[in-house]
Protein backbone atom coordinates (compact mmCIF):
# COMPACT_ATOMS: atom_id res chain seq x y z
CA UNK A 1 0.00 0.00 0.00
CA UNK A 2 1.30 3.39 -0.89
CA UNK A 3 -0.61 5.43 1.62
CA UNK A 4 0.58 9.00 2.13
CA UNK A 5 1.97 9.50 5.62
CA UNK A 6 0.36 12.01 7.95
CA UNK A 7 2.74 14.92 8.49
CA UNK A 8 3.18 15.88 12.16
CA UNK A 9 1.97 14.19 15.33
CA UNK A 10 -0.93 11.75 15.27
CA UNK A 11 -2.37 9.87 18.21
CA UNK A 12 -2.78 6.21 17.33
CA UNK A 13 -3.76 4.87 20.77
CA UNK A 14 -4.02 5.92 24.40
CA UNK A 15 -0.30 5.32 24.91
CA UNK A 16 1.11 6.17 21.51
CA UNK A 17 1.57 9.25 19.36
CA UNK A 18 3.25 8.86 16.00
CA UNK A 19 5.44 11.49 14.39
CA UNK A 20 6.30 11.82 10.74
CA UNK A 21 8.27 14.75 9.33
CA UNK A 22 9.81 15.74 6.03
CA UNK A 23 13.62 15.35 5.87
CA UNK A 24 14.07 19.13 5.89
CA UNK A 25 11.90 19.42 9.00
CA UNK A 26 13.91 16.73 10.78
CA UNK A 27 17.15 18.53 9.93
CA UNK A 28 15.73 21.83 11.12
CA UNK A 29 14.45 20.44 14.40
CA UNK A 30 17.75 18.65 15.01
CA UNK A 31 19.70 21.84 14.48
CA UNK A 32 17.41 23.94 16.69
CA UNK A 33 17.41 21.45 19.58
CA UNK A 34 21.19 21.01 19.38
CA UNK A 35 21.61 24.77 19.63
CA UNK A 36 19.43 24.91 22.74
CA UNK A 37 21.32 22.04 24.38
CA UNK A 38 24.64 23.77 23.68
CA UNK A 39 23.36 27.09 24.99
CA UNK A 40 22.21 25.40 28.19
CA UNK A 41 25.56 23.73 28.96
CA UNK A 42 26.67 25.04 32.36
CA UNK A 43 29.21 27.81 32.00
CA UNK A 44 31.55 27.07 34.90
CA UNK A 45 34.13 24.42 34.07
CA UNK A 46 33.92 21.06 35.76
CA UNK A 47 37.52 21.29 36.95
CA UNK A 48 36.90 24.22 39.22
CA UNK A 49 33.85 22.60 40.76
CA UNK A 50 33.71 21.73 44.40
CA UNK A 51 32.95 17.97 44.40
CA UNK A 52 30.49 18.38 47.25
CA UNK A 53 28.64 21.15 45.42
CA UNK A 54 28.47 18.92 42.38
CA UNK A 55 26.98 16.06 44.38
CA UNK A 56 24.28 18.17 45.95
CA UNK A 57 23.64 20.08 42.74
CA UNK A 58 24.32 23.62 43.92
CA UNK A 59 26.66 26.02 42.19
CA UNK A 60 28.21 28.91 44.11
CA UNK A 61 29.60 30.50 40.95
CA UNK A 62 26.35 30.82 39.03
CA UNK A 63 25.34 34.31 38.00
CA UNK A 64 22.31 35.72 36.19
CA UNK A 65 22.54 34.96 32.43
CA UNK A 66 23.35 37.96 30.26
CA UNK A 67 22.02 36.31 27.11
CA UNK A 68 18.32 37.15 26.65
CA UNK A 69 17.42 33.65 25.43
CA UNK A 70 19.17 31.95 28.33
CA UNK A 71 17.51 34.37 30.75
CA UNK A 72 14.11 33.48 29.27
CA UNK A 73 14.80 29.74 29.69
CA UNK A 74 16.24 30.27 33.19
CA UNK A 75 14.29 33.27 34.53
CA UNK A 76 14.60 35.08 37.86
CA UNK A 77 12.50 33.48 40.60
CA UNK A 78 11.92 36.76 42.44
CA UNK A 79 10.75 40.02 41.00
CA UNK A 80 12.82 43.02 42.11
CA UNK A 81 14.95 40.98 44.50
CA UNK A 82 18.31 40.25 42.93
CA UNK A 83 19.83 38.66 46.03
CA UNK A 84 16.99 36.19 46.49
CA UNK A 85 16.96 35.40 42.75
CA UNK A 86 20.71 34.76 42.76
CA UNK A 87 20.39 32.57 45.82
CA UNK A 88 17.61 30.59 44.10
CA UNK A 89 19.83 30.16 41.04
CA UNK A 90 22.69 28.76 43.09
CA UNK A 91 20.45 25.97 44.29
CA UNK A 92 18.32 25.25 41.23
CA UNK A 93 19.87 26.46 37.99
CA UNK A 94 22.34 23.65 37.45
CA UNK A 95 19.69 20.95 37.80
CA UNK A 96 17.25 22.92 35.62
CA UNK A 97 19.88 23.22 32.88
CA UNK A 98 20.65 19.53 33.20
CA UNK A 99 16.97 18.59 33.00
CA UNK A 100 16.46 20.67 29.87
CA UNK A 101 19.61 19.24 28.27
CA UNK A 102 18.55 15.68 29.15
CA UNK A 103 15.10 16.28 27.63
CA UNK A 104 16.66 17.81 24.50
CA UNK A 105 18.94 14.81 24.04
CA UNK A 106 16.03 12.42 24.50
CA UNK A 107 14.10 14.11 21.68
CA UNK A 108 17.20 14.30 19.47
CA UNK A 109 17.78 10.58 19.89
CA UNK A 110 14.17 9.76 19.09
CA UNK A 111 13.49 12.04 16.13
CA UNK A 112 12.21 10.07 13.15
CA UNK A 113 14.58 9.02 10.40
CA UNK A 114 13.68 10.39 6.95
CA UNK A 115 10.70 8.49 5.53
CA UNK A 116 10.17 6.74 8.85
CA UNK A 117 7.55 7.19 11.54
CA UNK A 118 8.66 7.43 15.16
CA UNK A 119 6.39 6.24 17.96
CA UNK A 120 6.29 8.35 21.13
CA UNK A 121 5.16 6.58 24.32
CA UNK A 122 2.92 8.32 26.86
CA UNK A 123 5.72 8.56 29.45
CA UNK A 124 7.62 10.76 26.97
CA UNK A 125 4.74 13.00 25.82
CA UNK A 126 5.64 15.76 28.27
CA UNK A 127 9.33 15.65 27.37
CA UNK A 128 8.52 16.21 23.70
CA UNK A 129 6.08 19.00 24.50
CA UNK A 130 8.46 20.90 26.80
CA UNK A 131 11.40 20.56 24.39
CA UNK A 132 9.29 21.96 21.55
CA UNK A 133 8.24 24.75 23.88
CA UNK A 134 11.84 25.55 24.85
CA UNK A 135 12.87 25.69 21.20
CA UNK A 136 9.95 27.98 20.38
CA UNK A 137 10.65 30.18 23.42
CA UNK A 138 14.31 30.47 22.43
CA UNK A 139 13.65 31.34 18.79
CA UNK A 140 10.74 33.65 19.66
CA UNK A 141 12.87 35.54 22.18
CA UNK A 142 15.80 35.79 19.76
CA UNK A 143 13.67 37.27 16.96
CA UNK A 144 11.79 39.56 19.34
CA UNK A 145 8.26 38.16 19.15
CA UNK A 146 5.83 40.48 20.94
CA UNK A 147 2.10 40.70 21.59
CA UNK A 148 1.48 42.20 18.16
CA UNK A 149 2.84 39.23 16.27
CA UNK A 150 0.19 37.30 14.35
CA UNK A 151 1.05 34.17 12.40
CA UNK A 152 -1.68 34.96 9.94
CA UNK A 153 -0.65 38.56 9.34
CA UNK A 154 0.05 38.60 5.64
CA UNK A 155 0.96 42.26 5.54
CA UNK A 156 4.15 41.62 7.43
CA UNK A 157 6.62 40.08 5.10
CA UNK A 158 7.98 37.17 7.07
CA UNK A 159 11.67 36.44 7.00
CA UNK A 160 13.06 32.94 7.29
CA UNK A 161 13.29 32.89 11.08
CA UNK A 162 9.68 34.03 11.41
CA UNK A 163 8.63 31.24 9.06
CA UNK A 164 10.47 28.73 11.24
CA UNK A 165 8.78 30.21 14.32
CA UNK A 166 5.35 29.81 12.70
CA UNK A 167 6.21 26.25 11.77
CA UNK A 168 7.18 25.52 15.41
CA UNK A 169 3.86 27.03 16.50
CA UNK A 170 2.07 24.66 14.14
CA UNK A 171 4.07 21.66 15.37
CA UNK A 172 3.53 22.39 19.07
CA UNK A 173 -0.19 23.12 18.55
CA UNK A 174 -0.44 19.87 16.63
CA UNK A 175 1.07 17.91 19.56
CA UNK A 176 -1.22 19.68 22.07
CA UNK A 177 -4.27 18.77 19.97
CA UNK A 178 -3.25 15.13 19.81
CA UNK A 179 -2.55 15.09 23.57
CA UNK A 180 -6.09 16.32 24.22
CA UNK A 181 -7.61 13.52 22.12
CA UNK B 1 4.20 37.15 81.13
CA UNK B 2 3.26 33.67 80.09
CA UNK B 3 0.97 32.89 77.23
CA UNK B 4 -2.04 30.78 77.99
CA UNK B 5 -2.22 27.69 75.74
CA UNK B 6 -5.30 29.04 74.03
CA UNK B 7 -3.42 32.08 72.77
CA UNK B 8 -0.71 30.08 71.08
CA UNK B 9 -3.05 28.97 68.35
CA UNK B 10 -3.92 32.60 67.64
CA UNK B 11 -0.22 33.44 67.41
CA UNK B 12 0.40 30.48 65.16
CA UNK B 13 -2.44 31.62 62.94
CA UNK B 14 -0.91 35.09 62.65
CA UNK B 15 2.47 33.52 61.95
CA UNK B 16 0.97 31.36 59.21
CA UNK B 17 -0.77 34.32 57.60
CA UNK B 18 2.43 36.31 57.69
CA UNK B 19 4.43 33.61 55.99
CA UNK B 20 2.01 32.71 53.21
CA UNK B 21 3.79 32.79 49.86
CA UNK B 22 2.36 32.74 46.36
CA UNK B 23 3.53 31.55 42.96
CA UNK B 24 2.75 34.03 40.19
CA UNK B 25 2.75 33.21 36.49
CA UNK B 26 3.35 36.19 34.19
CA UNK B 27 2.05 36.71 30.69
CA UNK B 28 4.49 36.37 27.84
CA UNK B 29 3.93 36.76 24.11
CA UNK B 30 5.30 33.36 23.12
CA UNK B 31 3.78 30.60 25.21
CA UNK B 32 0.62 29.19 23.62
CA UNK B 33 -2.61 29.60 25.57
CA UNK B 34 -3.49 25.92 25.40
CA UNK B 35 0.05 25.03 26.47
CA UNK B 36 -0.30 27.16 29.61
CA UNK B 37 -3.64 25.45 30.34
CA UNK B 38 -1.98 22.06 29.81
CA UNK B 39 0.78 22.94 32.31
CA UNK B 40 -1.71 24.07 34.99
CA UNK B 41 -3.72 20.86 34.56
CA UNK B 42 -0.70 18.62 34.39
CA UNK B 43 1.42 20.02 37.22
CA UNK B 44 -1.14 21.40 39.67
CA UNK B 45 -3.77 18.77 38.74
CA UNK B 46 -6.31 21.57 38.35
CA UNK B 47 -9.56 20.90 36.48
CA UNK B 48 -9.72 22.07 32.89
CA UNK B 49 -12.12 24.81 33.96
CA UNK B 50 -9.82 26.15 36.70
CA UNK B 51 -6.74 25.86 34.50
CA UNK B 52 -8.43 27.81 31.70
CA UNK B 53 -9.65 30.50 34.10
CA UNK B 54 -6.11 30.98 35.41
CA UNK B 55 -4.64 30.95 31.91
CA UNK B 56 -7.10 33.66 30.81
CA UNK B 57 -6.26 35.68 33.92
CA UNK B 58 -2.57 35.50 32.99
CA UNK B 59 -3.39 36.45 29.41
CA UNK B 60 -5.79 39.31 30.19
CA UNK B 61 -4.39 40.75 33.44
CA UNK B 62 -0.73 40.06 32.75
CA UNK B 63 -0.34 37.72 35.69
CA UNK B 64 -2.15 35.31 38.02
CA UNK B 65 -1.53 33.72 41.38
CA UNK B 66 -1.52 30.04 40.54
CA UNK B 67 -0.66 28.51 43.93
CA UNK B 68 0.05 29.44 47.54
CA UNK B 69 1.79 27.85 50.51
CA UNK B 70 5.09 27.92 52.35
CA UNK B 71 8.13 29.55 50.81
CA UNK B 72 9.67 26.11 50.16
CA UNK B 73 6.52 24.91 48.41
CA UNK B 74 6.41 28.01 46.23
CA UNK B 75 10.09 27.64 45.33
CA UNK B 76 9.28 24.13 44.18
CA UNK B 77 6.33 25.38 42.09
CA UNK B 78 8.35 28.21 40.54
CA UNK B 79 11.13 25.80 39.68
CA UNK B 80 8.58 23.47 38.05
CA UNK B 81 7.04 26.36 36.08
CA UNK B 82 10.53 27.26 34.83
CA UNK B 83 11.09 23.66 33.75
CA UNK B 84 7.93 23.98 31.62
CA UNK B 85 9.14 27.30 30.22
CA UNK B 86 6.56 29.45 32.00
CA UNK B 87 7.66 32.77 33.43
CA UNK B 88 6.99 32.49 37.18
CA UNK B 89 8.09 34.20 40.38
CA UNK B 90 7.32 33.79 44.07
CA UNK B 91 6.60 36.41 46.67
CA UNK B 92 5.01 36.92 50.06
CA UNK B 93 1.25 37.02 49.87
Amino acid sequence: MNQEKHRGFKRTSKDNIELFLEPLEIALLTSLIEQIATLLEPESSEKSKDPLEKIIGIDSKISRPTDEVLLRLLPDAYQNDTDASDEFRRFTERSLRELKIRNSKHVLQNLPEPDQVTIIKSKDFQTWLTVLNDVRLALGTRIGINEDFEDSDEEIEQDHSHEIYSWLTWLQSNLLEELNK
Amino acid sequence: MTLAPGNVTELEKIELTNTLWVCIVWNDPINLMNYVTYVFMNYFKYTKEKAETLMLQVHNDGKAVVSSGTREEMEKDVNAMHSYGLWATLQKS
